[in-house]
């Protein structure tokens, strides 16, 4: 392994055959990569996943038939109505322009007209291929290209990452975390040479990282923190200054061309950080200049105290200008990562998503597996050989483990520097281990010795393995499932697919009118949006609490309430999600709560969460459900014949394991059931018109089920029959 | 000589805002005088110091980053006074200053790192820009300059 | 009434003089066929010559007068004693004009057969029924001949439902029409015989009859064939369609509850469209799909030699389900070597008890084959050749020929379209070639441009 320089193995340089392994070991990683991220369209089909990406889906859809212009420019009023979205100015253009451009140049430079959907399906594991060789060459700077290849086939694998980049989960962190491993990359190297050119590099990446995700204000502090720290300990030097002022200056200018972060790096305090140390380098640059030339044993001192100095003023300045309101104050999801329960008091959209929810320990574990043990050890090393990269990612790890224990989704970010300290750690082990030179160059080969070895590689071998193993079922459980679609066994073992969302979603597309407003949950904004190409009321953007709240309102309310509510949207269906046959417990019955509570926010006389328990603080369903809860809009709707299923019994939610009372069946008065799926999860209620008769809407049921009786009036009529 | 003053200026400011931290616990009560005269002595050493590096290529790139700065100042002030209506137009010029004056420095650490190396230390790996030679160094500061203004016409329309 | 009714209709039927009196119709047996979602009529006429010159032009009019036709699908003349085909030209709406393959010379006879398919004419009565109701349809005809000449004995029958009502439609009919009473005889309901009837009787009936399938129609229908350039014994077809169910509406929403109870998925006779029918024959279809526009539907089987495909709900009346069917097929099948490539390819696809508005037949010829001839055993609309580009076409792209039909039904599976190109090995040379030649050129830039960078360094 070790320093051959001139060696040849049968006439061929040593070197050309390492190169050639390493390119075989590259296109075998990328090829785990992509095939692991497979398993949902082998098992299901190549389609869209989650929510988020519908939406994502449906702009690249919008962008590849229309103009680019266009599609910046876009407005939608499909959604939010009757508001509408500023959609093309209030989305991350990155991941849609990018599979456009891969559309387009299939189509007219390789004459392969790919449908776009297989583009979007397929996006993610061909990025993901992408992301382990740029984690490779950034864990090649940290160490060298051993640990750069186990890095990059733990990357390749590792189920943190893999949750967001399965085929189909068209998700802007899809294309994300490759370009925060390509900018970390390029940082470090324009670090550690000074190239101006790498710097540029870097900047490219995190313009297209801004023009990707909203994290990249991870990138544009932990860089400037990074440059911090290593100024603090006092390593500045001339190339920290090129690389760092160069990235900077390029990079917050590309990165102000994105309509949707606008002027916010100059006045947001989540960029501030960056723009204090820029100036800072420049002083320091200053100082180290003078200092070249003077020769001054207190320089360091006056450094220090110098740096004190500018860094208090800026810190003044930055809260004078907060103040002043020249600068944006941090937002709500940011305050949410420090305190982890600001977002339940203040904001409950933010935390009724699951994945901003703090992160329970054994997801770590189930995320990275062996890593997350490795990881403490590659750090270790990396203080140990405390180089300026190295500073990089113990600031790295320190930062993003903290994040991650805050919100389950940062996970994400986690798991690239996990992989990377875990190959360090594991790579060092293997220089050590497997060096079986000394053990037989030796005058007598110690067996104590071979045998500890021989342990020490067997149980990391089965430790390797182990993790390949576990990776793959993690992915193939866990993660590739469309959410969409639902897989189940029947008793015999063959697998039953539970389609209730599309059946329900191509109803609405095929069956009503192409104007109908359909009113849901935010949850199946986007879904409705992509799927049933209907208008919505409120989707997973959720930029207008206002108008969700008044959803929540409108389903936590009683009948006439809610009426007047759906009347003033302009509501011709509502859609809810019940799960009670099935046992489907992501449904909105379970979500109600977070309703109740965001409308609470904004009315706090009319909706009170307590109502909806019963007298002993339960959230019940069954006969001991409150008053409020059973005249809800939301109950009925979900409830609604619901118990006649079974025969005269009571109903039985399998859900929540309540008995649905058969002889308090709700009464539905102002809507009527249009559409429920096969297996009940999707519920479609059309809101009746107002009375042509001018009855009221109660009057009119009741009406109608007392005519029902005598309905059958025929008219008598010479029949024929044909079969006598 | 406007380029001297100017610096000068500079020079005097970092020189007072230094003259707290020279004066630590031990030597409190120093006379005024001496600390004004180490300055200037300090001063006047790197004066000449600079002025025996200067270069044709490094006074040309000194001009030109003096001729940024005063653009800059230049901007603000209109800002300041005039108000900031294309916002980002202004943003857009100022930050090409800014943007050209760094790269300008970054360009100028690099060549010059080259001319200092056999007087300092002679030894090849002191040379902090060991990977860049003066040509890749220009090159780079082309690209780099290219893709910068490149972005500001954008940001500008 | 009766003159002025005629004068009418000598107006409406222009330069004709359909009342020359040169034929009688001594026999008219009119049946009818209501079995499917469609109407099935055949008419066997015996005419006679009663003019005193040989004749071998015959009127034929379809037999509606009160336009209660919606539209007409296929319409065949056949000389019933040796089963050839008459040319036939439809001079008018509805009016047909016969080119008999021999004068018949006067005072003899000739057996005369028409076929005739109509759709879009059913309508469900009551329009709205809940979804335990029986579904009813109203199919409005002509209760006597509405034929040109007079006729001596006529009869008429209806097959294919099994209980009906007759229902007096109170519109224009012809006076002094003789009363015709049912009768029901082994499974068919029969009226008549009746005897001299002048030209044009005209007596609008209704008969409403109960019939609990799904009135399946196909809005559109677009079938690609996609001929490979290549030896390789595979032709892949796709067929998109637009459907729709004519039925009777829900008279409420949609109640999943009361549909699960009745078990009405489980059974053929209910009026909600839950299933189609292929049936394959002697067919092998191989690498099916069955999407949508959200994806795949995986309610797809094959049973018994059927392929049983199921929309994603169940289509009442007035619902629509759009998708696409494809699959592959053993291409030596249809496709002929002469000189040039004969393809002999089925008109439509088998689905059972469907009607079609809009048939888009389209043949992907492999890219620059040249179009020669296409021949139809029915008439169609419209022809029109031009370029798609798809999957590795280097020039124009594929050679597209698209075919529009109307008004057809599903038992028109069984008639073959031909369609003859030329397509050279020269032309799939060339091809290869121009492909592996960008393929070189970009791999030869790659590697200059690779020189070019070291130069540089």
């Amino acid at each position: 392994m070790s320093n051959v320089n001139q060696l040849t193995i049968y006439g061929v340089d040593i070197q050309l055959i390492r190169t050639l392994l390493k390119i075989i070991i590259f296109i075998s990683i990328a090829g785990a990569a992509i095939s692991s991220r497979l398993f949902s369209v082998i098992r299901f089909e190549a389609i869209i996943h989650e929510f988020d990406p519908w939406f994502n889906f449906r702009a690249t859809k919008y962008l590849v038939t229309h103009s680019y212009y266009e599609f910046l420019n876009w407005f939608d009023d499909r959604t939010w109505y009757p508001l509408g979205r500023v959609t093309g100015g209030t989305l991350y253009p990155g991941l849609m322009v990018t599979s456009g451009a891969i559309w387009h140049i299939l189509k007219n430079y390789f004459k392969l007209p790919v449908d776009i959907r297989n583009i979007c399906v397929l996006l993610a594991p061909a990025f993901s291929g992408l992301t382990a060789i740029f984690t490779y060459f950034l864990t090649k700077e940290m160490k060298d290209s051993s640990a750069g290849l186990l890095a990059a086939i733990f990357m390749g694998i590792a189920p943190g990452y893999i949750s967001r980049s399965v085929a189909g989960s068209y998700d802007n962190e899809a294309i994300a975390i490759t370009l925060l491993m390509a900018t970390f990359y390029f940082w470090i190297k324009s670090m550690k040479i000074g190239s101006v050119f790498y710097a540029t590099i870097t900047a490219l990446c995190y313009f297209y990282m801004v023009s990707a995700w909203g994290g990249y204000v991870f990138i544009t502090n932990l860089i400037p923190l990074h440059v911090f720290v290593l100024l603090l300990m006092g390593r500045y030097n001339p190339k920290l200054y090129t690389a760092y002022t160069t990235w900077y200056a390029l990079g917050t200018l590309a990165s102000m061309q994105i309509p949707f972060v606008g002027f916010l790096p100059i006045r947001s305090n989540d960029h501030m950080a960056a723009l204090g140390v820029f100036g800072l380098l420049q002083l320091v640059a200053f100082g180290d200049y003078v200092k070249s030339k003077v020769p001054n044993k207190q320089f360091k001192s006056f450094l220090i105290v110098s740096v004190v100095f500018v860094f208090g003023s800026g810190i003044a300045a930055l809260f004078g200008l907060t103040a002043m309101g020249w600068i944006a104050p941090w937002t709500g999801r940011f305050y949410s990562l420090w305190d982890t329960n600001y977002a339940k008091i203040h904001i409950p959209i933010i935390a009724s998503v699951s994945e901003h929810q703090p992160t329970a320990w054994p997801a770590f574990f189930f995320d990275t597996s062996m890593l997350i043990w490795l990881f403490p050890a590659g750090i270790y090393l990396c203080f140990q050989d405390l180089k300026d990269e190295h500073v990089f990612v113990i600031i790295y790890s320190v930062l993003c483990s903290y994040f991650a224990g805050v919100m389950v989704r940062l996970m994400l970010t986690l798991t690239p520097v996990i992989c990377v300290s875990g190959a360090i750690a594991l790579s060092k082990l293997f220089d050590v281990y497997l060096n079986i030179k000394d053990a037989f160059h030796g005058d007598n080969i110690s067996i104590s010795k071979v045998i500890s070895k021989l342990t020490v590689l067997l149980s990391f071998g089965f430790y390797l393995f182990y993790f390949v193993l576990h990776c793959t079922w993690v992915t193939s459980n866990a993660y590739s499932s469309p959410s969409v679609v639902l897989a189940s066994r029947n008793p015999d073992g063959s697998q039953n697919l539970i389609d209730d969302y599309r059946e329900a979603y191509y109803w609405l597309r095929m069956n009503t009118p192409e104007d109908a407003k359909v009113m849901a949950w935010w949850d199946y904004g986007y879904q409705i949006g992509g799927m049933a190409d209907r208008t919505t009321l409120v989707d997973n953007n959720t930029w207008n609490n206002t108008h969700i709240a008044t959803v929540g309102k409108a389903m936590a309310s009683p009948e006439n309430v809610s009426y007047e509510i759906l009347k003033k949207h302009d509501v011709d269906y509502v859609l809810v999600i019940f799960g009670g046959l099935l046992g489907y417990s992501g449904d909105d019955i379970n979500k109600f709560l977070w309703m109740v509570r965001i409308a609470e926010g904004i009315w706090p006389d009319e909706i009170k969460e307590r109502d909806f328990f019963t007298d002993r603080g339960e959230y019940k369903m069954d006969k001991d459900a409150s008053e409020t809860m059973k005249n809800s809009l939301m109950y009925k709707l979900c409830y609604w014949r619901f118990s006649e299923l079974f025969g005269g019994r009571d109903g039985v939610d399998r859900v929540r394991n309540q008995q649905i009372p058969i002889n308090a069946v709700p009464e539905l008065n102002v809507v009527e059931e249009a559409f429920t799926s096969e297996n009940w999860i999707v519920r479609i209620y059309k809101v009746k018109d107002l009375d042509n008769v001018g009855r009221d809407l109660y009057d009119a049921t009741k009406f109608e089920n007392k005519k029902s009786g005598k309905r059958n009036r025929i008219v008598k009529r010479p029949k024929i029959d044909l079969r006598e | 000589m406007v380029k001297d003053k100017s610096i000068a200026i500079k020079k005097a400011a970092q020189a007072q805002s230094r003259a707290t931290p020279t004066t630590p616990a031990t030597t409190v009560v120093q006379p005024v005088s001496t600390t004004f005269h180490e300055l200037q002595s300090a001063i006047n050493t790197t004066f000449k110091d600079y002025f025996r590096n200067l270069t044709p290529r490094t006074k040309l790139i000194d001009l030109f980053l003096l001729f940024l700065v005063l653009l800059g100042v230049l901007q603000f002030i209109y800002v300041l006074l005039i108000g900031n209506f294309p916002f980002n137009a202004f943003l857009g010029g100022f930050i090409s200053c800014v943007g050209q004056f760094v790269l300008l420095v970054s360009l100028r650490l690099q060549i010059n790192d080259e001319t200092k190396e056999g007087q300092v230390e002679g030894e090849e790996d002191s040379k902090i820009f060991k990977f860049i030679s003066p040509e890749r160094s220009f090159g780079d500061f082309i690209f780099a300059s290219l893709i910068l203004h490149f972005i500001v016409i954008h940001f500008i329309n | 009434m009766f003159l002025i009714l005629l004068f009418i209709l000598n107006l409406c039927c222009g330069q004709l003089v359909l009342s020359d009196n040169k034929w009688i119709n001594q026999h008219y047996t009119r049946s009818i066929d209501l079995s499917k979602g469609f109407v099935k009529e055949i008419d066997i006429i015996d005419i006679k010559n009663i003019d005193n010159k040989p004749q071998d032009v015959y009127y034929f009019t379809i037999n509606d007068g009160f336009d209660s036709i919606g539209s007409i699908s296929l319409f065949q003349a056949i000389l019933n004693e040796n089963s050839i085909e008459v040319v036939s030209e439809e001079i008018e709406s509805k009016i047909y004009k016969i080119n008999l393959p021999f004068p018949i010379s006067p005072n003899s006879n000739v057996e005369l057969k028409f076929n005739y398919i109509y759709s879009n004419t059913l309508t469900p009565i009551p329009g709205k029924i809940s979804l335990d109701d029986t579904q009813q349809l109203l199919f409005k005809t002509n209760k006597f001949p509405f034929s040109p000449y007079e006729t001596n004995d006529y009869s008429l029958s209806f097959t294919g439902m099994t209980k009906g009502q007759e229902m007096e439609l109170h519109l224009n009919k012809t006076e002094n029409l003789p009363v015709l009473e049912p009768r029901v005889e082994s499974n068919t309901l029969k009226y008549g015989p009746a005897f001299d009837l002048p030209p044009f009787s005209l007596q609008p009936m209704g008969l409403m009859y109960d019939h609990n399938r799904p009135l399946t129609k196909a809005n559109n229908l677009y079938r690609s064939i996609w001929l490979p350039a290549s030896d390789i014994n595979k032709v892949s077809i796709e067929e998109y369609y637009e459907l729709t169910n004519q039925g009777a509406q829900l008279d409420k929403g949609f109640s999943r509850f009361d549909w699960m109870k009745g078990r009405y998925e489980s059974t053929r006779n209910h009026w909600a469209l839950s299933h189609l029918e292929i049936p394959l024959l002697n067919r092998n279809l191989e690498e099916h799909y069955f999407i949508d526009k959200v994806g795949m539907n995986s309610n797809s089987k094959f049973i018994q030699n059927h392929l049983l495909l199921q929309p994603r709900f169940p289509l009442f009346g007035g619902w629509n389900y759009n998708f696409t069917l494809g699959w592959n097929e053993e291409l030596s099948k249809f496709l002929h070597l002469n000189e040039d490539y004969i393809l002999k390819f089925p008109l439509l696809n088998s689905v059972r008890d469907v009607v079609y508005d809009n048939v888009y037949l389209e043949f992907y010829l492999p890219e620059s084959s040249e179009f020669k001839n296409f021949s139809s055993p029915i008439p169609y609309e419209s022809i029109s050749v031009d370029n798609e580009l798809s999957y590795l076409d280097v020039s124009k792209g594929h050679v597209k020929v698209t075919v529009h039909y109307k008004n057809l039904f599903d038992n028109l599976h069984k008639l073959d379209v031909y369609l003859t190109y030329k397509y050279s090995k020269t032309d799939f040379y060339l091809k290869i070639g121009k492909i592996s030649g960008f393929v070189f050129i970009g791999l030869i830039s790659y590697y200059l441009l690779g020189l070019v960078n070291l130069n540089i360094n």
